[in-house]
């Protein structure tokens, strides 16, 4: 519902594009139906592809015969594990794309055909002959770290994955200490669990593979670099032989970090056929074999002095990674920067444990992690108020950061606008305290805290910029960056517009061949606008210096007396001497020794990869925020039905007001489906609500009215003072729900879902 | 997805045509309404799929008439018609409240309530409705015509009263009458397009304040819809109270069966069905006692 958004700037700049609501630029193709989805990608001579997998979660495979598949008329290729060489994926590198040998979940893939028509695909598919021989199977991951457990990797003799993932400021004595000192304590065990991302897109892949041993792969994926690295490694063949082509993304929401099973395997086929192989998954393939949101575990406990001053926080948290690691696990990382500085706390322990069991392996999600772990920091910050006595929305802001401060792992804190962000959150949601909401009617609170500047989790954080002008003053920006369709593409045109002194019509953005363009590490960690928007801000500003000497000559005035506007290049000192872009473009170009104007630039921010202690300021800024949510449960059917969310943010300038908005709407719809509804169920690590009938996702309905703050405070290292915001809408959620329904009913929700059942 | 396209689609012009060619086929052919359920059951099956009878063309299966204190709607009626029917909206509200909430529009727009009864989901939204005004089937077959209760039309989970060669053609029932007032209740797990984790319907028939007849019927807590028959004759003969109405509510926990699934346990079931059979009561209270 459209509320209008209310922004507190605290300068007041004149900008012509940036900070205006301007139409995303992608968004009248959308609008019209004429955008192109990988699953709009036709080929000549397309094949179409289908996955067999495992039909128990943990089984050795006997024998495969796969001679009744050929037979199905319209077969053109079967693979097996046993007939095609590929390499191991993942970051650990511990999941074949084919499996031999054995099956660890039911989605573990074990053959796949190329047909003429999708039908024949999937008959040949259920044609193949497997035996199996079934193994006990663990599906619970504490469970699964016991000594005694059935072995996911029997070579790795233990469950537990090696990876480490352990902060602490002082040893546990001291902490333990600190614990028993203390004036009040909160310890509890909170669950979250599965949930799909359930983009319109679903996972697919075009792969196509010539007689020259080029191989094209139309993908989905958000970050083609680094998929066109681990891709060549699988297949065994040079990266340089690879293109990546990303059409229009469907939304990705993090799912489409990794490279998968599907990729290889439809290049596998394409390799065996020579022809074009299409491989796109169904709705119920999406809720089913798709990489789930990270489920967690989670034991924390949190100390707070007589004054409510925060002493010591303490989270053990268990990451069930199921039968392979992808990116899911590494929401550990996050988890850990949020339960460390979020709030100042001067002694914290963040412990987590990776755990292989037969579960479908998780990926990674919007919030990776965050939405998860501040479901539990910010009960606790709820509950220690009240256990004080204290207002939880004074209680947060004496603990919250403040601008200026580096969190126990170093990570850099610039700008900080936390208190007047729930000061704002409760001056809009009516709060005047607890129980006052009206009967069964409850309030709750929540704050958060992102990067929003980049994340260096790969050696280089860093995205390309090739930007050149043509002779019609036609700016084309070619960007490392991808658009997930969040509306990033449109920043940077605004950036770019801005500094060139052009209106938005005259920049596009070219970002579909990653062949052509210049590198960057994906789109994730809410980084797009701020390192692909001063990547290509460095690059106007090149190609501005160019043009600006040349109009210095032309209008015969030094170069810092013009301004760069409407279309023109005018003297401040003199309006009246004045050039159209374009035309001085074609001064620039059309002379003896002239030159076309094509600038590059690579922006690495100036962040840092974390040290084997955890160690580094990771982002070059943070965003913050608190949300407030206002819900009524209804006493005889236990309906928790949520009546307003206000959602605010710092995330320094908005670039475009309608845009942001529409990500906060999204974020917390988002948010509120992982609270309220969405679940997948798993029975034997096999999701048994895998359609839209059983898989709620919201309705209209279900979204109430959302109100969105910005508390704009520009940050200097971003551009024209922006920081990240594509996460944050759903990160605060669940916690403010919970909190709102401990208000309204006094029961504590300590497990995700929140189904009337439960309560 | 599977391919369907080996199924044979026979596409009769009339009633009679339709009626002969299920008598040629007998028992190969399943038959084709709006598609919303069988089509999707067919793509999942893992038996290779029947051929099929379409008898979407058949205008004469659609209507909706008010004859002699009858109403009679014919099996291919879909439920945005029946929803919006001002003869279905004053003679059988109940019904009307149901059938709009049977899904999306696009559903409303292509399901049809013959295609609705005899997919036979115990979840079914018309089907508590069609219980509580005592609706009667009409099965036609090239031999003749049958007319079946519905209550005795379902012999169990997805098992019929309906032979080989027979077509559902028409559903009908009484008018409601002046004293009689009924109810829908339905309980989804969210607001929009949801599936029943329980739903029910009430008839009451009132008499000089006294309830002359009751008649409940709940859907998703058994194989087939139930009908409440121990809290039905708590209520009958008397005034409607809050005891009453609680106990009645109570009362239904003896009618129903419910399962545990992937939308709610048998024990939530039960309980949403006696809170919402109490709510349910309570407002048709407050409506007889104005």
């Amino acid at each position: 519902m459209h509320q209008g958004f209310i922004s507190v700037l605290v300068t007041a700049e004149r900008y012509r594009v940036v900070g205006k609501s301007v139409p995303k630029i992608d968004g009248g193709l959308k609008v019209v139906g004429a955008a192109r989805y990988v699953d709009d990608v036709e080929l000549p001579n397309m094949l179409y592809a289908k996955i067999l997998r495992s039909r128990y979660p943990h089984a050795r495979i006997l024998r495969i015969n796969t001679e009744k598949a050929w037979r199905v008329p319209g077969v053109r290729a079967v693979v097996t594990g046993y007939d095609v060489q590929l390499g191991r994926m993942g970051i650990l590198q511990d999941h074949p794309p084919l499996k031999t040998g054995k099956v660890r979940s039911v989605r573990d893939e074990v053959a796949a055909v190329a047909a003429e028509t999708v039908e024949a695909a999937e008959e040949a598919v259920e044609a193949i002959e497997v035996e199996y021989e079934p193994l006990e199977g663990v599906f619970d991951p504490e469970e699964a770290m016991k000594p005694d457990a059935p072995l996911v990797h029997e070579e790795n003799r233990s469950n537990i994955v090696d990876l480490k993932m352990r902060f602490s400021t002082s040893d546990s004595t001291h902490l333990n200490q600190v614990f028993e000192k203390a004036a009040a304590v909160v310890s509890d065990r909170y669950q979250v669990h599965y949930n799909n991302a359930s983009p319109l897109g679903t996972m697919g892949v075009v792969a196509h593979y010539n007689n020259l041993g080029e191989l094209t792969m139309y993908t989905n994926t958000q970050a083609p670099f680094l998929y066109r690295h681990e891709l060549g490694k699988i297949l065994g063949i040079s990266p340089s032989k690879i293109r990546v082509i990303q059409p229009e993304i469907g939304g990705a929401f993090g799912r489409g970090m990794d490279v998968y099973p599907l990729d290889p395997i439809a290049a596998a086929l394409s390799m065996k056929t020579r022809r074009p192989v299409k491989l796109v998954f169904t709705r119920e393939e999406e809720l089913q074999y798709a990489p789930p949101r990270q489920p967690a575990i989670i034991y924390m406990r949190t100390a707070a002095d007589r004054e409510g001053r925060l002493l010591a926080r303490e989270a053990r948290v268990i990451l069930d990674a199921g039968a392979y690691v992808s990116w899911g696990p590494f929401d550990g990382r996050v988890m850990m920067a949020t339960t460390t500085g979020l709030y100042t706390v001067p002694e914290v322990l963040f412990e987590a444990t990776v755990v292989y069991t037969n579960n479908p392996y998780t990926g990674t999600q919007r919030g990776a992690g965050n939405p998860q772990i501040t479901f539990a920091i910010e009960q606790q910050m709820d509950a220690l108020a009240e256990e004080l006595g204290m207002d939880p929305v004074e209680f947060r802001i004496i603990n919250a950061n403040k601008p200026n401060t580096v969190t126990p792992q170093g990570l850099k804190i610039t700008t900080c606008e936390l208190r007047e962000c729930l000061r704002r959150a409760a001056e809009e949601i009516g709060w005047r305290g607890r129980g006052m909401a009206g009967p069964n009617r409850g309030i709750g609170f929540a704050a958060f805290f992102h990067v929003g500047g980049g994340a260096r989790v790969y050696r280089s954080d860093g995205c390309g910029t090739v930007l050149s002008v043509d002779d019609f003053g036609l700016v084309t920006v070619i960007t490392g960056s991808t658009d997930l369709g969040t509306g990033s593409d449109t920043a940077i045109a605004q950036i770019v517009a801005e500094e060139l002194g052009i209106s938005l019509e005259k920049v596009r953005v070219v970002n579909d061949d990653a062949s052509i363009r210049p590198w960057d590490v994906g789109t994730h960690a809410s980084r797009a606008t701020f390192v692909a928007g001063n990547s290509a801000l460095l690059a106007a500003k090149k190609a501005r210096e160019i043009l600006a000497k040349a109009a210095a000559e032309e209008l015969q005035t030094p170069p810092e007396n013009l301004v760069f506007e409407n279309n023109t290049v005018y003297d401040v000192t003199n309006p009246a001497k004045k050039i159209e872009f374009d035309k001085l473009v074609r001064r620039i170009h059309f002379r003896q020794g002239g030159s076309n104007i094509v600038v590059s630039v690579y922006y690495d921010p100036p962040t840092e990869m974390q040290d084997e202690n955890w160690m580094g300021n990771l982002s070059a800024a943070y965003v913050f925020g608190a949300q407030a949510a206002l819900v009524e449960v209804d006493p005889e059917t236990k309906w928790v039905k949520v009546l307003k969310i206000v959602s605010v943010h710092d995330s320094g300038r908005i670039l475009n007001p309608a845009a942001a908005e529409g990500q906060v709407h999204g974020g917390v719809a988002m948010g509120l489906s992982y609270t309220l509804y969405e679940e997948l169920v798993l029975e034997q690590g096999r999701v048994v609500n895998a359609a839209l009938t059983d898989y709620l996702l919201p309705t209209a309905l279900e979204t109430p009215v959302i109100k969105t703050v910005f508390v704009e405070k520009p940050d200097p290292a971003g551009p024209f003072g922006a920081k990240g915001l594509g996460e944050t809408g759903c990160i605060p959620t669940p916690a403010a729900i919970a909190n709102a329904v401990y208000d309204a009913t006094g029961k504590r929700v300590k497990k995700l879902p929140i189904k009337p059942e439960s309560l | 997805m599977k391919s369907l396209s080996y199924i044979d689609v026979f596409t009769p012009r009339s009633l009679e045509e339709a009626l002969e060619l299920l008598d040629k086929h007998r028992g190969e052919l399943a038959v084709l309404a709006g598609g919303t359920d069988l089509i999707i059951q067919l793509r999942k099956a893992q038996q290779k799929a029947p051929n099929l009878l379409n008898i979407y063309m058949l205008d004469e299966l659609r209507y909706i008439k008010h004859d002699n204190e009858i109403i009679k709607i014919g099996a291919l009626t879909d439920f945005a018609t029946i929803t919006e029917s001002p003869i279905i909206q004053r003679h059988a509200p109940v019904l009307a409240e149901a059938a709009a909430t049977i899904g999306s529009v696009q559903i409303l727009n292509k399901a049809s309530i013959g295609g609705n009864i005899v997919n036979a989901s115990p979840a079914a939204d018309s089907l508590p409705a069609l219980y509580v005004l005592n609706a009667t089937l009409t099965l036609r077959s090239k031999t003749g015509t049958r007319k079946v209760a519905i209550e005795q039309f379902y012999k169990g989970y997805k098992k019929l009263d309906l032979q080989s060669g027979e077509l559902l053609t028409e559903v009908s029932f009484p008018a409601m009458k002046q004293n009689q007032i009924g109810m829908f209740f339905k309980h989804g797990l969210r607001q929009g397009d949801a599936i029943s984790v329980v739903n029910g319907a009430i008839l009451l028939e009132v008499l000089n304040g006294y309830v002359k007849d009751a008649r409940i019927a709940l859907g998703a807590v058994a194989p087939t819809v139930v009908r409440a028959t121990e809290s039905e004759k708590t209520l009958i003969g008397q005034r409607l109270s809050e005891d009453v109405i609680l106990k009645a509510a109570q009362a239904c926990l003896t009618s129903i069966s419910p399962i545990d699934d992937v939308r709610g346990s048998a024990a939530y079931r039960k309980e949403m069905c006696v809170n919402y059979l109490y709510m349910t009561l309570w407002q048709m209270m407050r409506m007889v006692n104005l």
